[in-house]
């Protein structure tokens, strides 16, 4: 991913789950912030998806579990 | 009869409020033909947040019904009977005689769903005037 995509990625992420770019970490994870549920998991994705002009498999949909892991999986996308 | 798993799940209705203005984010969450039909019928936050609770209780029923294979949200539709009671069912991947039972119930700030799925050749048969008294989804 270039600086550009992880910007935008860290972006969706901020406000999806309510923080500040300082607060969001390669180790932030689903359910360790109370904000990060289900739901906005969902909306994440969805917007990475229009974001990125993608479409996510299921099997990386639940695999995101943090943002490093995120970074990961988007990386596999974008090339 | 036999229970594999139980779920329920509580979601906030208004988290879903800006969704009837931009639906994007139900793809996520809704098959196809669970699309359809919120087009064609009154695409409400309260409908929608029933449709989440319903299938996220019925994704953690699964956990435990089969912990080795990740149930996700377009396994399964969610439809209503004409009486309006809540009905599920997963779209593929699991044995025939597998059988969900729903129950949803709504206040208006929130939608709360248990599920139970169930194996057996009448899991999902309910006597008449069995049903409970949800609410529509």
């Amino acid at each position: 991913m270039n600086d550009d995509q992880v910007r935008t990625l860290r972006t969706i992420f901020c406000e999806e789950l309510g923080i500040q770019d300082s607060e969001l970490q390669d180790s932030t994870a689903y359910n360790q912030l109370e904000s990060w549920d289900s739901l906005t998991h969902l909306k994440i994705v969805s917007r990475i998806e229009d974001a990125f002009s993608i479409e996510m498999e299921v099997d990386d949909i639940i695999g995101m579990e943090t943002f490093a892991k995120a970074k990961e999986t988007m990386a596999k996308y974008l090339g | 009869m036999r229970v594999l798993g139980i779920g329920v799940d509580m979601v906030e209705v208004g988290r879903f409020r800006d969704m009837t203005a931009d639906p994007r984010p139900t793809r996520q969450f809704l098959t196809e033909g669970e699309s359809q039909r919120m087009k064609l019928e009154a695409l409400t936050p309260r409908s929608l947040a029933g449709i989440f609770a319903a299938k996220e209780a019925i994704i953690k029923a699964s956990g435990s019904a089969w912990p080795q294979r990740a149930i996700f949200f377009n396994d399964i539709e969610v439809d209503h009977r004409p009486n309006g009671a809540p009905h599920a069912r997963f779209l593929d991947a699991v044995p025939a005689n597998v059988q969900i039972l729903l129950s949803v119930s709504h206040t208006q700030e929130h939608a709360i769903a248990f599920a139970m799925v169930v194996q057996g050749d009448n899991g999902n048969e309910r006597r008449p005037g069995q049903d409970t008294a949800d609410d529509l989804l």
